[in-house]
């Protein structure tokens, strides 16, 4: 949660330049005005988020908590956003009053984005015809100038993200503060609906601690966004948050903001189904920067629904609200599958099947690496080192031209696990969907000891789930005392005094996720080597995995081998 | 401030100057429906979690978009509880109107709980796709269920309310922290007469900061979910007491009893021990699961996993090295008590400390 706050001439004088500015690209209203006083009004809420850049299907096996929410396994392919629009108009044929929003990281996550940079999603939703859109983090992996760009040419829905002020000069920023608006006014045939934007501020590293390549300030999104509900709540039946914030700070916000009827949100791939539906109850600890907060005895018994529908295009959240005299009165919710019985929209497929063609010409996809003899899991079944985890670190440790002592590569990079099967290339991009680069740099036995302790803390804070994976290096990450213990690099104990050479990325290199012990470091060479070329390299020359040292250990048994889970990285908790 | 006024202006006037030309549609908009008889409650005033169905008599009539009664409308309607609760097992979900209006319609309730509505959709007729207009009937301010509530079910892999999102009654109530993982905590009512069903596992992800053993729950709210038959409370909101309290006394299990699921459900998620038993040979959900056997009837065989319960989440418990315990006897295995349906036996112990393998 960002702690800056705003003073107040600012933000009286930066909301109503930013609302007109909302209203000079376009008509805010949409409709008339009906007298809807003493009905129950239905107004539909078509909610997506994290797509990820699954605008094509994708095979997948559904987990089980998956299955649990109603993706049925043999159902696949899954995602596609001519599927979407399908669901999209089907609901909206249905519904009299309806909008669809998406809250966001609509970028990244499957190889159209790496050789497309974003076009598509953001045509495609445009032709599908979403209403409002916020900005998610992974908007801006191509670049900020990438994002202008894409959204700039080709979105015909709003863009928000009241959170962020474009203060420093860069080349996006103009075309950003026109394009990225506060929030935005709908009216569905007499049903007002205020629809606040807040972009994502947490996974934003380079906001916070790095050089600010977006010229962005963000600002205490729990205090804006009183601000302005306070503004918006008067002139309208129904305000939304549409955000990218995250679980966590959903939840802050709809506890201690009093006036918001439903926030809808995304970030933490995660489907709350039913959704939750929290109090007004501010926290001290939440609203401790804002000045002069003050709880608000009107708020005494309202409360906030909040939604998320999960990821990867795999579902459609549909929240109906019943609205009567300003007011939501109840709701209900549904989470629709995006399957293969979902026919796809032709208007939407037209748009997208030239990018399909191309794709399909640029990288063989369908290429097969090696085959998964089970599935390659990303976390460890003890919260340590993984399968998957194992098996990147070497890669980019022992590829040449590299080759260093050991490696240390963070586990949210390595984005999904590998199913059990044949291991396409398509899918290693699934798996390291982003552009990082393998990273050397030189630290003394005492930087490998703060690094792996910083490591441990921040991993004790995540259920000591380990946030690296490793190679060449073995530790116990002990959770309670906060601490790495008994260290060993190539089966030595580590040495304060000697120097070793360690690979990573270059997101970590440069102080991603908080590692501020290698952003410091003067000795970083970033080798060029992609990291994903590296591990298809490395697959490429083993036609089944996992491999066990001792070929005659089942595989569930095996303590050493290849694609293992060795216990290299211990956890105590 | 003049310029702030200023802008406030023409903020507004830009907004009146958007209003364009919208014709209703003709047909039904919206239901009215109205209470006739039947408990609505109010917030501070709630309704008893039911343990028998309650009823209702309500009066349903079309409204079109004006909001006056649709003499017109003859369809069916599908009835429902939102956001959560059930209709009455039997009780119709669907019903014709005819010339607008119903009356006396009987509608049951059970399962119930929160903040709750009787929704009326228009389903349309026999040649007619529905509108999906809709109306709901005045909120009904139902109790929050207590975590024995939540839990009693005639399926010992299931829970009374699952699916729903719930606001558990803790407050007034002595809800105890009993076992912290790194991805949630363990709490157990100790207000439920006899015990029964009063552990719930609270699905946090990370772990929990701030919470330790024998504090006590002040709110707590989430989805009731099943992990594969255990019953978690998903996606949580919580706040606790710093004040511990005494910690509950494990209820001693034996062989007897672990062959019971009916009765080793009402025991999910509370504190549990098994006395005097031999640590069985390791197997492959030790290195695949991180569980592990003891043999719990001293007549039994470590082959036999009825004989058994397993032990689990011992991995990140220093000074506990289950392969160097293989044949060991011990005095007893303490630790909270949870489900797994696909794990063999299906019943398994989550130590704390060390000191819970004695």
């Amino acid at each position: 949660m960002s702690h800056l706050t705003v003073s107040r001439p600012w933000r009286v004088g930066i909301f109503l330049s930013l609302a007109i500015l909302a209203l000079m690209f376009g008509c805010a209203y949409q409709g008339a005005e009906v007298d809807l006083t003493d009905q129950d009004v239905r107004l539909t809420l078509l909610h997506t988020a994290d797509i990820h850049s699954r605008i094509l299907p994708y095979d997948y096996s559904p987990l089980y908590t998956e299955r649990m929410l109603g993706l049925v396994e043999d159902r696949g392919p899954f995602g596609g956003l001519a599927q979407i629009a399908t669901i999209i108009d089907r609901e909206r044929a249905k519904a009299r009053r309806s909008l669809w929003l998406d809250s966001g990281d609509a970028f990244q996550g499957a190889p159209i984005f790496n050789v497309f940079n974003g076009e598509p999603e953001i045509r495609g939703l445009s032709t599908a015809g979403l209403d409002a859109f916020v900005l998610g983090n992974h908007e801006f992996d191509a670049g900020p100038e990438n994002t202008a760009e894409q959204l700039a040419k080709w979105a015909a829905f709003p863009v928000l993200g009241a959170n962020y002020r474009w203060e420093v000069e860069k080349t996006h920023t103009d075309i950003m503060k026109s394009l990225v608006k506060p929030f935005i006014i709908r009216n569905i045939q007499g049903l007002k609906v205020a629809i606040i934007g807040m972009a994502n501020t947490s996974s934003m590293y380079s906001l916070g601690e790095g050089d600010n390549s977006l010229g962005v300030q963000p600002v205490n999104f729990i205090q804006l966004t009183q601000e302005l509900v306070d503004e918006l709540r008067p002139d309208v039946d129904v305000v939304i948050l549409l955000s990218h914030l995250g679980l966590t700070e959903d939840l802050a916000v709809a506890r201690n903001v009093c006036g918001i009827d439903v926030v809808m949100g995304g970030h933490h791939h995660v489907a709350l189904d039913p959704p939750t539906v929290v109090p007004y109850a501010p926290v001290a600890d939440e609203v401790e920067d804002i000045d002069g907060f003050t709880y608000r005895d009107s708020c005494a018994e309202h409360k906030t629904i909040v939604s998320h529908p999960q990821a990867f295009a795999k579902f459609v959240g549909r929240l109906d609200l019943i609205v009567r005299n300003g007011h939501v009165k109840s709701h209900s919710y549904k989470l629709i599958p995006v399957d293969a019985t979902v026919p796809r929209k032709a208007e939407v497929w037209e748009l997208l099947e030239p990018y399909y063609i191309e794709l399909a010409h640029t990288i063989d996809l369908d290429r097969v690496l090696a085959r998964a003899e089970t599935d390659l899991n990303r976390f460890g079944f003890t919260g340590g080192d993984s399968m998957l985890g194992n098996f990147v670190a070497e890669a980019m440790q022992l590829r040449p031209g590299v080759e260093t002592d050991f490696c240390v590569t963070n586990s949210l990079g390595i984005r999904t696990d590998i199913q059990e099967g044949d291991i396409l290339l398509e899918h290693l991009y699934n798996v390291l969907p982003f552009e990082n680069t393998i990273t050397t740099v030189y630290l003394s036995g005492i930087e490998v000891q703060e690094l792996l302790d910083y490591a441990t803390q921040r991993s004790a804070g995540r259920g000591c789930s380990s946030q690296i994976q490793v190679a060449g290096i073995a530790f116990t990450m002990n959770c309670r005392e906060g601490e790495a213990q008994d260290i060993e690099i190539n089966g030595i104990p580590l040495n304060y005094g000697s120097v070793y050479e360690m690979a990573t990325n270059d997101y970590m290199a440069w102080g991603g996720s908080g590692f501020e012990i290698l952003a410091r470091n003067t000795s970083k060479v970033d080798t060029g080597i992609s990291m994903r070329s590296a591990v298809i390299d490395y697959m490429s020359r083993h036609a089944q995995l996992p491999v066990c040292d001792d070929e005659g250990t089942p595989i569930d048994q095996c303590t050493s081998g290849l694609a293992i889970e060795d216990g290299r990285i211990k956890t105590v908790y | 401030m003049r310029k702030t006024i200023l802008l406030a202006a023409i903020l507004l006037l830009s907004i009146a100057a958007c209003v364009q030309e919208y014709d209703a549609p003709a047909g039904v908009s919206s239901f009215a429906v109205l209470i006739e008889e039947g408990e609505t409650g109010d917030d501070n005033h709630r309704i008893a979690f039911p343990d028998e169905p309650v009823g209702y008599r309500l009066t349903i009539a079309a409204l079109d978009e004006t909001g006056d009664v649709d003499r017109d409308y003859d369809g069916k309607v599908v009835l429902s509880v939102e956001p959560v609760g059930r209709l009455m097992e039997g009780q119709a979900s669907r019903l014709i109107i005819e010339n607008g209006v119903a009356q006396n319609v009987e509608v049951w309730l059970e399962s119930t709980h929160g903040d709750v509505a009787v929704w009326v959709e228009d389903a349309g007729g026999l040649d007619v796709e529905g509108s999906r207009a809709v109306g709901a009937s005045p909120v009904l301010y139902f109790d929050h269920p207590t975590i024995a509530q939540t839990q009693r079910c005639d399926d010992f892999e299931s829970s009374a309310l699952r699916g729903d999102f719930a606001e558990i009654k803790v407050a007034e109530r002595d809800v105890v922290v009993t076992n912290v993982r790194r991805d949630g905590f363990y709490c157990q009512d100790l207000s439920e007469p006899g015990g029964q069903y009063g552990g719930m596992y609270v699905y946090t992800h990370n772990q929990p900061t701030g919470l330790e053993e024998g504090m006590t729950l002040t709110t707590l709210r989430g989805q009731i979910d099943e992990f594969f038959g255990f019953t978690e409370l998903g996606f949580p909101d919580y706040q606790f007491s710093t004040v511990k309290v005494e910690m509950p006394e494990p209820v001693v299990l034996t062989a007897l009893m672990t062959a019971n699921d009916d009765g080793m459900e009402a025991l999910e998620s509370s504190l549990v021990r098994v006395e005097d038993v031999v640590v069985c040979p390791l197997d492959d959900q030790y290195a695949a699961y991180d569980q592990w056997r003891v043999l719990i009837n001293p007549d039994g065989d470590c082959g036999e996993p009825a004989d058994t319960i397993l032990v689990s989440e011992t991995a990140g418990i220093e000074g506990v090295d289950p392969p160097s315990m293989v044949g060991d006897e011990l005095e007893a295995v303490t630790g909270t008590l949870r489900y797994h349906y696909l794990a063999e036996p299906s019943w398994m112990i989550v130590p704390r400390r060390a000191a819970d393998l004695e």
